[in-house]
């Protein structure tokens, strides 16, 4: 399983939506909720025939609709395509309790329309426009983006294609207050964010890894920063004003990083998922959008004598791993942090395995306090 | 003040207003309050006088009208307090209700009552009253004024006589003193006499002037009521009778006043009792004024007497001062004389001083000249070292450094004779020969850099010339020989180049700079070090060179051998060379701290760890980028039945054996190898291991009823098998810089096939592949089950992305492989 993604519009509950890969059986979306009081995982099945979810993402304004890219397999072609579903109502919430496990209380999703890419070629992600109303995704095509606006009967508009290099994976980013597109190709040796409306190249990090790119991620307090992590093992974060140099690599995986994830409150907090099994958390405090003063002077308005204890501590905890998870036992190919809690994430393995994690508590509440 | 106090104070207190100091009550407070603060600044004045409110001086002063005025006024606001005493005349306040009553008898006071009808309302008689003890009190203090300017007057005539006396008797006029002061006497006397009288005039004046407004209805009789009235009396009489018929002011002002006239006016007018009583009151008058006017005249006389005997005094001092005045002529023409014998002494010894000065400013001159000269000589030298210091800079190719040491060694030793004569040039030149030799250091430190440079692009040269088939090229070995061999033998040339600086022969060399800090800093620290840590430096760039873009890559050779020097140096070199050096150049004791053997070999390992890991990392990059291709260009789905084992896995297998060869040819890491013994009898133990079992381990994964118990069976395994660190650090030999080649290489052949969908010869075609790698990949792994895990994996993915997973059969696998 490769596909893993928050309920974005949710922010009450921790719900993450999981997409398996079987070849030979009917795939499933998995919507997992996860009461953090209990420590209890609740399961809910939808069923999604038409194929393998490489790419699943949802609506920021819609709890019930998501969109997928999968795989259709015919006998001698393999076409990737993506469509935006709606799932059931009573789902849409998970409120209710499904004692009995799994396949027994299967639905199905409803098709709420089908993005087309005949002409396009294979569909590689499809994202939603992360601060609109839930009408425009884009979608990467091979080498095109394709704009589409679901209001409009899915009239999509194709911005470019990106050269003859692979793409791997595009972004929508939040840039300014009017909506832009941040889509970037992942390519062989280069790195290309562009933005879609105008389309226009604006910035284009060469080289940003020895190998491929496998993943990005902007900042989300400070638009200028971005994290990008490749196959040479290492996470690097790029201020886009300059991108002659990263500000920061970060060597601490041993295998290719599939993916870079930026906490949305909390942006000192990085999570990375490797294809050595491992999700590293990591704390960029230098670099984050929480200057170092912030905290001190959260703690002048506390006791002296907590302030001199507590910046002792603090004073080693700058830009450093704060902890290796090692519960997968393959590669790790999704992380993602919940949008309803930002203390949790959760990580997908490509065995199925999916592990939630806390932010450990002592960070937490250095941090908070 | 003095005359104020000097001459108001005969005037006899009745005059002014009466004294409350005479009370038998003390005033109310209040008043006394008020009074106090009333007064002008003349009473502010008397005040430090008062003890108390109740007490008051006599002599309210010039400007005592006002006060007097105030005085009286209050006196009539307690007359009935004041009834009972009997002395109060001008502002006698009797009450009016009984006017005859009691001893209050002013002499006055009949007058008027003689001259208005004696039965008067009172209020009438109080209102004539008031109004004429005002005008009463404001003439006698116009009268009081004028007799102070009389009196000042007198003084100065007095002192007028005085000095006229005094003129008289030095002209020798004068007699005894006795006699003198007789003159005096009668002198003043007379002055008094004339003062009085001339008093008299004025006062009757004044008197004449200031009766018609006083009174309007009487006549002549207002004369009467003159409050000077008993000084005329008193003065009148002294001049011509002493009676009490003096006070008629017409008359008396006159110079026709008949005394007689008076008289029988008086004793025909007056009742015998007033006739008498007033006699009597005016001659206790006349009494007192007499004594006072005595007082006043004993005073002036005692001035006069003190004055006088100043005089004298004077001119007694006068006299001594002349005396005195002598002696101090006499003692001048004393002096002057000895100062004429002095300055006829001096005059000699000013002639020999002048000589000596002019001793002096020649000698400052001969220091100036001295002085010049100095800093010409040290101008000379500098430019001397200058030019030698241009010189030795034409030497900066590296000439012959015996020749220079020979010329530097001259030219110290001609520096030395110089030492007496200029000391500051002695270190100069010692900086100087020191600073030469330092260059000199340096400049073979560069050129040993440039000339290692020189050898490592021979070296790529050599490595990247395309070799004459059949003729194979310098392997690497030769090379690395070659390589370390040059470097070594220019090391030690230059060190024995640098020996010449501090051989025996050579004068400078037993210079302390040259026996200890040149030795250890100079030559162990600047040069062998740096050089030893500059190529390791260089080395590591090699490493971290690539991540600079547009920097050419180093070939992955350059990398192993500069992998393999830098380990040799971390194991012997550095030892080799810092033991050569410290034998040429033996340091002190006491010397700087130097850089110990083991750090330099600590950074030569670790440029050797960096360089190798990335030796393994470039090659297993360029295996996985030939893997990744052919995954990722081929169609999976449709391929065909597989006949043989693709070319891209026969290419990896060919390029592994390439680098196996690279690495251990010449016994590059051959060393690794021998020592990895375990990794040589797991070898052994696999050869049969493989043959018989490995197959037998194959067969259930791929049995096509189970494709679930696949992922499960790879589950469990992965329980059991440790993680794999894929881009882990290598050791030192063959074996395990293999072993990450292949590590990285299979990884990247999984993670490339989990994206592909597979078709069921695709999947054939995965195993056929897989196997071949194992059948020849095994043998360069120091762990063939990391092999055999990796690939395990492979096929597992391989057979989860596949659509229809029917493994081929394991012999036939075989059989293609055998094939190929």
């Amino acid at each position: 399983a490769r596909a893993l993604t928050p309920q974005t519009a949710e922010t009450d509950a921790i719900r993450f939506l999981v997409g398996t890969q079987s070849l030979r059986y009917d795939n499933q979306i998995h919507i997992i909720d996860f009461d953090d009081e209990n420590n209890i995982i609740n399961k809910n099945v939808l069923l999604h025939q038409v194929g393998e979810i490489w790419h699943i993402s949802t609506s920021p304004a819609d709890k019930g609709v998501l969109a997928t890219c999968y795989n259709k397999t015919s006998d001698t072609k393999v076409m990737t395509c993506a469509a935006v579903w709606r799932m059931p109502k009573e789902l849409e919430s998970g409120s209710h309790e499904s004692p009995d496990d799994s396949s027994s209380n299967t639905q199905t999703l409803e098709l709420l329309c089908h993005l087309d890419n005949t002409a396009h070629g294979n569909m590689a992600c499809v994202m939603w426009e992360p601060m609109g109303d839930g009408k425009k995704i884009i979608s990467l095509a091979d080498n095109n983006i394709l704009l589409w606006d679901l209001q409009e009967s899915s009239a999509k508009a194709v911005f470019r294609s990106l050269g003859r290099e692979r793409t791997i994976k595009i972004y929508f980013g939040k840039m300014e207050s009017t909506p832009q597109l941040y889509p970037d190709c992942h390519s062989q040796r280069y790195h290309c964010p562009r933005v879609g409306y105008t389309e226009h190249e604006i910035y284009c990090i060469e080289n940003a890894h020895g190998q491929l790119v496998r993943d990005l991620d902007f900042n989300p307090n400070k638009q200028y920063y971005l994290a990008s992590c490749g196959d040479d093992c290492k996470v690097k974060f790029w201020d886009t004003r300059n991108v002659t140099e990263p500000v920061k690599t970060l060597e601490e995986h041993s295998h290719w990083v599939w993916n870079v994830r930026y906490n949305h409150s909390h942006d000192q907090l990085i999570l990375t998922g490797s294809s050595d099994s491992r999700v590293i958390l990591s704390n960029m405090v230098s670099i984050s959008s929480e200057p170092f003063g912030h905290m001190v002077d959260d703690d002048e308005l506390s006791d002296q004598e907590d302030q001199h204890q507590e910046e002792k501590i603090k004073e080693p905890l700058q830009d450093s791993v704060i902890a290796t998870y090692e519960e997968h036992e393959d590669s790790v190919y999704a992380v993602e942090w919940s949008s309803a809690d930002p203390w949790l994430f959760a990580s997908l393995s490509y065995d199925g395995r999916l592990v939630i994690n806390r932010v450990p508590r002592a960070l937490k509440y250095h941090i908070l306090l | 003040p003095l005359f104020k106090a000097l001459y108001l104070s005969p005037i006899p207190p009745h005059f002014l207003s009466p004294s409350p100091c005479s009370l038998p009550q003390p005033p109310v407070p209040g008043q006394g309050a008020g009074r106090t603060c009333g007064p002008g600044s003349l009473g502010g004045q008397f005040q430090p006088f008062l003890p108390g409110p109740g007490e008051r001086p006599e002599g309210p002063g010039a400007g005592g009208k006002e006060e007097e005025e105030e005085e009286e006024k209050k006196e009539e606001e307690r007359a009935d307090i004041s009834r009972g005493w009997s002395e109060s005349e001008g502002g006698g306040a009797p009450d009016p209700t009984e006017p005859h009553g009691g001893s209050c008898s002013a002499p006055i006071f009949p007058l008027e009552t003689w001259n208005r009808p004696p039965r008067q309302s009172p209020s009438a008689m109080e209102d004539l009253l008031d109004v004429e003890n005002k005008r009463m009190a404001d003439s006698l203090a116009s009268k009081v004024t004028r007799l102070k300017s009389l009196a000042l007057d007198i003084d100065k005539d007095a002192e007028e006589q005085n000095r006229y006396l005094d003129g008289m008797r030095f002209s020798g006029m004068a007699r005894s003193g006795r006699d003198n002061r007789r003159l005096l006497l009668a002198v003043s006397v007379a002055l008094i006499l004339i003062f009085f009288i001339l008093y008299y005039l004025v006062g009757a004046g004044s008197g004449a002037a200031g009766s018609p407004e006083a009174t309007g209805g009487s006549t002549g009789g207002g004369g009467w009521r003159r409050p000077h009235g008993p000084l005329q009396r008193y003065y009148g009489p002294s001049t011509a009778e002493a009676a009490e018929a003096a006070p008629d002011p017409t008359d008396i002002n006159g110079p026709h006043f008949d005394p007689e006239v008076f008289m029988t006016k008086v004793r025909s007018e007056c009742p015998l009792g007033q006739l008498l009583a007033r006699e009597a009151a005016l001659g206790r008058e006349i009494r007192a004024l007499d004594s006072d006017m005595q007082t006043l005249l004993y005073e002036n006389y005692n001035k006069f007497i003190s004055a006088t005997d100043t005089i004298r005094k004077m001119k007694v001092d006068f006299r001594h001062m002349e005396a005195e005045m002598d002696d101090l002529a006499a003692n001048m023409a004393a002096i002057s004389a000895s100062s004429a014998r002095v300055s006829a002494a001096l005059q000699d010894r000013h002639r020999r001083g002048a000589q000596l000065a002019g001793v002096q400013a020649l000698l400052r001159k001969l220091q100036a000249l001295v002085e010049r000269l100095e800093p010409f000589a040290a101008a000379l030298a500098t430019r001397y070292f200058a030019l030698l210091e241009r010189r030795l800079a034409l030497e900066r190719g590296l000439g012959d450094t015996s020749l220079l040491v020979r010329a530097l060694d001259r030219f110290h030793r001609r520096l030395r004779a110089l030492v007496e004569l200029l000391p500051a040039s002695a270190d100069a030149a010692a900086e100087l020969v020191a600073r030469a030799a330092r260059e000199r250091v340096d400049r073979y430190l560069r050129a040993l850099q440039t000339f290692f440079l020189g050898c490592l692009g021979d070296v790529r040269q050599a490595l990247a010339a395309p070799r004459p088939p059949g003729k194979e090229g310098p392997g690497l070995p030769d090379l690395l020989a070659t390589l370390a061999a040059s470097v070594l033998g220019q090391l030690k040339a230059v060190l024995a180049y640098v020996q010449l600086f501090t051989a025996r022969d050579v004068a400078f060399a037993s210079l302390p700079y040259f026996k200890g800090e040149f030795c250890v800093t100079a030559v162990r620290e600047g040069l062998v070090v740096a050089f030893v840590r500059w190529l390791c430096r260089t080395a590591r760039g090699f490493a971290d060179g690539p991540a600079e873009r547009g920097a050419p890559a180093a070939p992955p050779a350059l990398l192993l051998l500069l992998a393999r020097l830098c380990l040799d140096y971390e194991n012997s070199t550095i030892s080799y060379i810092l033991t050569l050096t410290d034998e040429q150049f033996p340091p002190q004791d006491s010397g700087p701290a130097v850089t110990p053997g083991p750090a330099l070999c600590a950074e030569a390992r670790a440029a050797a760890q960096r360089l190798l890991d990335h030796y393994v990392q470039v090659q297993g990059a360029a295996v996985a980028q030939m893997l990744r291709k052919s995954v990722e260009t081929r169609d999976w789905l449709g391929t065909v039945e597989p006949r043989n084992v693709r070319a891209v896995m026969k290419r990896v297998v060919e390029d592994i054996t390439a680098i196996d060869v690279q690495v251990g040819v010449g016994q590059l890491f051959e060393e690794g190898v021998r020592r990895a013994q375990s990794s040589d009898s797991s070898r052994r133990a696999f050869s049969v291991y493989s043959s018989s079992r490995a197959p037998g381990r194959y067969a259930p994964s791929y049995t096509p009823s189970a494709p679930m118990d696949t992922h499960l069976l790879s589950n469990i395994q992965k329980l059991f098998s440790e993680r794999i660190d894929i881009f882990s650090p290598v050791e030192f030999n063959k074996v395990s810089v293999l072993t990450g080649i292949i590590k990285i290489s299979l990884k990247t052949l999984l993670e490339c096939v989990r994206l592909r969908t597979l078709g069921r010869f695709g999947l054939q075609q995965v195993q056929v592949d897989g196997h071949y790698l194992q059948l020849y990949l095994w043998r360069f792994a120091s762990d063939e089950r990391v092999v055999q895990g990796l690939l395990d994996e492979v096929a597992a993915s391989a057979a989860h992305r596949c659509l229809d997973p029917v493994p081929m059969e394991h012999s036939v696998v075989e059989l293609i492989c055998e094939r190929g």
